[in-house]
């Protein structure tokens, strides 16, 4: 089954060229999809127009076989959660306030959150192993640290699909690698993650499906270990890189070394 | 904070609130015996009563009680209106003049003290014109493409630019022996010429801007955190940031009807606010609400209690709110992004 359907897609910014150009693809739910491509490619705009944050100029986004267009802004919300790229809150929220955002999706006209949605947000802390940091404050933890907040606060969500964008950018290589090992996980319990991101090796490592964008375009898009080849990464990037294919533990891992 | 705790401290703050009502109706340059001012509100003797009671009872009801209703009303609305700026613009040091509220309240009660001899002229023009320069910021801000809290932002620079220089216009051609000091004066902020009627007509209007501000207070930490982020949580951000800029502009508009230019309140107060309670605007917008009241209260109560002449209330509250601005971002600015 498709959680995510797009068919046909155009948008760009006033009159300037497309920034999406006609793409159509489509995501089988709970897999972990990789979009890639060079800086300026459309890689934002693309989770954006998937989010309903941009309107696109032409073409249908379907989620789980129901128009975009056709849900209402909460009902979206609880589809699809967004994890932002690293950033920091302007104010010192507790990491339990930020959590329990999640919610919010779920509340009345005054938004407001109850004591059982605390008692929710804290429980999906917990079961992040997060239950540490709950009263601490979100400027405060380290960059991984917030971007697997950001994981519980969509997961509160209780949407099916996540959008993440390059969720593991300014992060350190240890927190990089729990990002993508908990982005794992989570689709093998049916929830769909669709990322953006600047390494192929990750995608390599964690996605089922990669979508390679350049100039708004699909250039390639399938099974990841059939399209990341060092032939398309020269076409993508510019630079000369080597897909590593070998076994460690009767696992196949596969990853890229640059050819300088 | 917990919920039991907070509200504890709210059932605390209600009660100073009410006892430091009660003491500064009794002070001023008349001085009235507290035993006098349960009498003068609840006495129903029909003007049986002696003549210093009554005495007391006018002085109560016509001078005293407005101008501490007026300075309550003002501080809660002043404050809230500053925190939840400062949650929608994302910014820590904006204050409710961003959009060109006060800009344009100023300019408007000048324009009135020049075309009529009456305040109410001028209360007017302050509530009308306040109204006008955030409803010129906002179209402004549409001619714009980009960011919309920037542009709302930009928008806000120039409505405010625009009313300043209005007002040095009207200064300008004001008559200098009675108008011009009459204008600067009353730019100084003060409750001295406020009145019942003026508090029976804006009071209920300030009450349901800070309620309305009271009850979408869930929605400022979603605002607070992006654009982007509160749409995709479900929150109409176009919709909400007008209701909350509809119910600020209210509330600001009126307060210069009412008492002035009083500036800092809504800057000083938040800050104060979050120290206490925490950042979450849940908790936030109620205790500034309160503590706001509380400190517009004291301060008017010295403005006219220290000396034998009143001194204006914007300048107290700007003295006070400068040395504290720098305690601010001396010790705050490495919490803040």
């Amino acid at each position: 089954m498709d959680s995510l359907k797009v068919t046909d897609l155009s948008f760009s910014y006033g009159n300037e060229s497309k920034v999406i150009d006609n793409i159509s693809f489509k995501i089988d739910v709970g897999s972990v999809v990789s979009i890639l491509g060079p800086n300026g490619s459309g890689k934002t705009t693309l989770l954006k127009l998937i989010l309903g944050l941009l309107e696109p100029q032409a073409g249908i986004i379907e989620v789980f076989q129901t128009k975009l267009t056709s849900l209402s802004l909460k009902e979206r919300a609880k589809k699809l959660a967004y994890v932002p790229q690293k950033h920091k809150a302007v104010f010192a929220y507790k990491v339990i306030d930020i959590v329990a955002m999640g919610k919010l999706p779920y509340s009345g006209v005054f938004c407001t959150t109850s004591q059982k949605d605390y008692i929710e947000a804290a429980e999906m802390l917990d079961k992040m192993n997060l239950k540490h940091l709950s009263e601490r404050p979100y400027n405060e933890i380290s960059g991984g640290e917030q971007q697997l907040v950001m994981i519980c606060r969509a997961l509160l969500q209780r949407a099916e699909i996540l959008i993440l964008d390059e969720p593991v950018t300014g992060l350190d290589y240890g927190n990089q690698l729990m990002l993508l090992k908990k982005l794992k996980e989570l689709s093998q319990t049916g929830i769909t993650c669709i990322m953006t991101t600047h390494y192929p090796e990750h995608a390599l490592w964690t996605s089922d499906h990669s979508i390679f964008l350049k100039k708004g375009k699909i250039v390639a898009g399938g099974k990841t270990d059939n399209i990341i080849t060092g032939e398309m990464l020269y076409k993508l990037y510019n630079v000369n890189i080597k897909i590593i294919k070998t076994s460690i533990n009767e696992s196949n891992i596969s990853t890229c070394v640059p050819v300088i | 904070m917990t919920k039991r705790k907070f509200y504890f401290i709210i059932s605390g703050m209600i009660v100073v609130l009410f006892i430091g009502a009660y003491l500064s109706i009794h002070i001023g340059s008349v001085k009235i015996p507290y035993s006098a001012t349960l009498k003068a509100f609840f006495n129903n003797s029909g003007g049986n009563e002696t003549t210093e009671l009554a005495m007391f009872e006018t002085i109560i009801n016509e001078i005293r009680l407005p101008r501490v209703l007026a300075a309550i009303l003002c501080g809660a609305a002043l404050s809230v209106s500053g925190a939840a700026y400062q949650s929608m613009f994302m910014n820590p040091l904006v204050s409710p003049a961003l959009l060109g509220v006060l800009a344009g309240a100023a300019f408007g009660a000048s324009l009135g003290m020049i075309l009529s001899p009456t305040m109410l002229a001028a209360q007017i023009g302050a509530f009308v014109f306040g109204i006008l320069a955030v409803v010129a910021a906002l179209f402004l801000s549409g001619f714009f493409p980009g960011n919309r809290l920037v542009m709302l932002i930009m928008g806000g620079v120039i409505s405010s630019t625009l009313f300043t220089s209005l007002l040095s216009v009207v200064k300008y051609i004001a008559d200098t022996k009675n108008e011009l000091p009459t204008i600067v004066y009353w730019l100084m902020g003060g409750f001295s010429s406020v009145t019942m009627p003026v508090i029976k007509i804006c009071g209920p209007i300030l009450i349901i801007g800070i309620t309305f501000i009271i009850l979408f207070s869930n929605y400022l930490n979603v605002l607070s955190m992006g654009d982007e982020e509160a749409s995709s949580l479900g929150v109409n951000v176009s919709k909400i940031r007008n209701i909350l800029i509809i119910a600020t502009t209210l509330c600001c508009s009126l307060t210069v009807s009412i008492g002035g230019m009083i500036s800092w309140v809504g800057l000083m107060i938040p800050h104060i606010s979050r120290m206490i309670v925490g950042h979450n605007n849940k908790f936030l917008i109620l205790f500034s609400a309160l503590l706001g009241s509380l400190y517009l209260l004291i301060v008017d109560t010295l403005c006219r209690g220290l000396f034998t002449a009143e001194i204006p209330i914007g300048i107290v509250t700007s003295i006070i709110g400068i040395p504290f601005f720098i305690f601010v971002i001396v010790n705050t600015n490495n919490r803040w992004n």
